[in-house]
């Protein structure tokens, strides 16, 4: 299980976008357009290849893999839920 | 308040006076004099005319002046604009809740006045202030003024002055809770360091000690030109206690409002 950050550029059908990003696995909603996401794919090409599928191919849009186990991986203030899934699930 | 009942109760003496004043002059004049219709006179039909006509022109002229001199009041009986307060949502506060997130919590309640206009022009300039704060411990202390009320205690809104149009609300924040330790850094979600919630009045700021918990009765008022001040009381009985949900919170935080 990997943790990836998802963002894309919004798009008049971005709620499709999202029940993809959503259906991957735990999810994290940074803001509008933005997941970090807790899933089985191994490479962060996979994953971008089952969220746009065949229909989305010209979508901008950026999956990275990152690793919040990594000592002092990451810092910032922001909501203590995103800490709690971070530390959860990162 | 009272400066304007002084001036109603003038208006009215000034009213008597005038009356009394008519009453005794007519009272000393010749009576024949106020007799326009006698059996023993002829009158012509123009005659008759000219003198009815008379009297419609000395009341549309007494009229007139009336119109001319008290135009913009005259107006304002037809063409008023008429506040409609009342709390958004039930039990009076809502919830903030990112709906975004797998298990959506709240992060913030808060009481929302809506302002409605449902008279026939807008209402400009509008101004919400509080007047007056009391607080108490709990339900068997009594209630107290926490604050030196001497100045205004105004609310925050859209801009200074808010127009509020016909038939389209304004919504102004009265109060809010934040979730305790609602934003921090990573290290900040340790439990020992996490901080109780605080009750925020929009207007003022409360000490720390007259914030976790209690009971609040904060008197505010409206105003603006055409309206004069409209009161409204909320009361806020809060154990101190967060909960998750709107659903929960409800148990703990019991929200009421009037119009005074």
């Amino acid at each position: 299980m990997r943790t990836y950050l998802v963002k894309y550029k919004p798009d008049d059908n971005s709620s499709i976008i999202n029940d993809r990003i959503r259906n991957v696995g735990k999810y994290y909603t940074l803001a509008d357009c933005e997941f970090l996401v807790k899933s089985e794919f191994n490479t962060s090409q996979q994953l971008y290849n089952y969220i746009v599928k065949e229909d989305y191919k010209t979508l901008s849009i950026i999956v990275i893999a990152i690793d919040a186990r990594v000592v002092d991986g990451y810092w910032g203030v922001s909501k203590k839920e995103l800490w709690d899934w971070l530390k959860n699930n990162g | 308040m009272r400066r304007k009942k002084n001036l109603s109760i003038l208006k009215i003496l000034g009213i008597l006076l005038v009356l009394i004043a008519g009453w005794f002059l007519g009272w000393l004049s010749n009576k024949n004099m106020w007799i326009a219709y006698s059996p023993n006179m002829q009158y012509g039909i123009w005659e008759i005319i000219y003198y009815m006509a008379s009297v419609f022109a000395a009341f549309g002229t007494v009229g007139a002046v009336v119109v001319a001199l008290f135009k913009e009041k005259i107006m304002r009986l037809f063409n008023h604009p008429e506040i409609v307060l009342l709390m958004k949502d039930e039990k009076y506060f809502s919830e903030d809740v990112d709906s975004e997130q797998q298990n959506p919590s709240s992060s913030q309640y808060r009481g929302l006045l809506e302002v409605n206009n449902k008279g026939n022009v807008p209402a400009t300039g509008c101004e919400v202030f509080i007047e007056k704060v009391q607080y108490a411990k709990n339900k068997e202390k009594k209630l107290r003024d926490i604050l030196d009320m001497e100045s205004k205690k105004k609310l925050m809104w859209d801009a200074p002055k808010v127009d509020v149009p016909i038939n389209i609300p304004k919504q102004i924040l009265l109060f809010k809770i934040d979730k305790p330790n609602a934003y921090g850094t990573p290290s900040a979600s340790d439990e020992q360091q996490e901080t109780p919630c605080h009750l925020q009045l929009n207007g003022i700021k409360l000490r720390d000690n007259y914030s976790k918990k209690g009971i609040w009765e904060i008197t505010y008022y409206i105003s603006n030109n055409e309206i004069g001040h409209l009161r409204f009381k909320l009361t806020i009985d809060w154990n101190g206690e967060w909960k998750m949900r709107k659903t929960e919170m409800i148990d703990v935080l019991k929200v009421k409002f009037e119009t005074l």
